[in-house]
């Protein structure tokens, strides 16, 4: 929220901007048609799957690090 | 070091001994600059808090429903019975199937491929952004039943428990030696016995202190909420219709245009805050007397 929620991509990072969840905070009780909601809860989507690869990827770090440290140890 | 060989001995162990002192009074500074920055947020925030909204708290602000705009006073009791109400959900919801979830991956899913999936699939959850569960729950819920609720709101809440729950149940259960579940095993007692009376019942502080971590994170969300619980104006304790909860009315009266809703947003943030702590504070005093008693 005290991002400014202004819908543009600013060059400078003292000017206002946007951020997906305040998007969806701020449009989705306004959202009365389907496509509106429908575009926003595909922000939601992008979200989630920013979560899932993020999630993933640490996952495999810890795999990689795992995996490695018998054979370094020997 | 190869100074150090041709300088007297005596010298040069007290020159390496003024830098070790230098060098521990360096990490030590380190070390409480540290602390410091961590607790600076903590105390900034809670003493701003009370500067500004300790002034507008009186009795009315706990027992009165707001007033229209323009009017002076009025309080938020329903939004602080509608937290209560939506957390009671959400804790109903989230403590069990947490807890259950965190044994399930520590005491009998060791090394399966289900089990890794529900940690892998707790790990994303933990790190959804609360307002994605926001309108998960709202096509889940609020659609199909055609309205706002306060049950769906206390659902979102509770699916948010959930992860820190499980994860924190489960590092807790292994931390407890095996000896103890083999002692326990060894008398004859059958496994699910053991679990829940033996291990379950060592881990408990900790499973507890996991519960209120969950608790306390979620008592202070708003952004599940904006289309869930959707908040109210007036009293409203029934689970079917939307509910006022304390997070929702700072949020609506901080972004509003008016004074005097500004300063109960404060007087509200504090109360959050306090009212947090002190739950907190009490379950926790509860549960060691609790385990206190079970030991002896």
């Amino acid at each position: 929220m005290v991002i400014g929620n202004r819908p543009e991509i600013a060059r400078s990072l003292l000017a206002p901007a946007y951020s997906m969840a305040s998007v969806i905070a701020n449009e989705f009780s306004e959202a009365v048609d389907d496509l509106s909601r429908s575009a926003l809860i595909e922000i939601g989507l992008a979200l989630f799957i920013v979560t899932i690869i993020v999630n993933a990827l640490a996952r495999v770090l810890v795999w990689a690090v795992t995996r490695g440290a018998p054979v370094r140890g020997t | 070091m190869a100074s150090n060989v041709v300088t007297p001995p005596l010298r040069a162990r007290t020159s390496n001994r003024l830098w070790r002192v230098f060098a521990n009074h360096l990490a030590t500074v380190a070390a409480v600059g540290a602390t410091i920055v961590v607790m600076a947020p903590l105390i900034a925030i809670f003493f701003y808090l009370i500067y500004k909204g300790a002034s507008s708290l009186n009795l009315a602000f706990f027992t009165q429903i707001p007033k229209p705009v323009g009017e002076v006073g009025g309080g938020m009791a329903n939004a602080i019975v509608g937290s209560g109400v939506l957390l009671a959900i959400a804790s109903l919801m989230g403590v069990p199937i947490g807890i259950a979830g965190g044994i399930y991956i520590a005491e009998f899913g060791r090394n399966k491929r289900l089990a890794n999936m529900v940690r892998f699939t707790a790990d994303v959850l933990n790190g959804v952004p609360s307002i994605v569960m926001g309108i998960a729950v709202f096509t889940l819920i609020v659609l199909p039943q055609k309205g706002f609720s306060a049950l769906s709101g206390g659902v979102a809440l509770g699916i948010m428990m959930i992860p820190t729950i499980t994860r924190t149940t489960e590092e807790m259960l292994l931390m407890v030696p095996l000896n103890v579940r083999e002692a326990a095993l060894g008398l004859g007692v059958p496994n699910w016995r053991s679990v829940l009376s033996i291990t379950l019942r060592t881990a408990s502080p900790g499973v507890i202190t996991g519960c209120m971590l969950a608790f306390a994170r979620v008592a202070g969300e708003t952004a599940p909420l904006l289309f869930t619980a959707f908040g109210n104006q007036f009293w409203s304790v029934s689970l079917n219709q939307p509910i006022a909860a304390l997070p929702l009315q700072i949020f609506v009266y901080a972004i509003s245009p008016y004074d005097e809703w500004h300063r109960l947003a404060w007087a509200g943030a504090l109360v959050l805050i306090v009212l947090i702590v002190l739950s907190v504070a009490l379950v926790r005093y509860v549960a060691n007397r609790g385990v206190l008693k079970g030991a002896s």
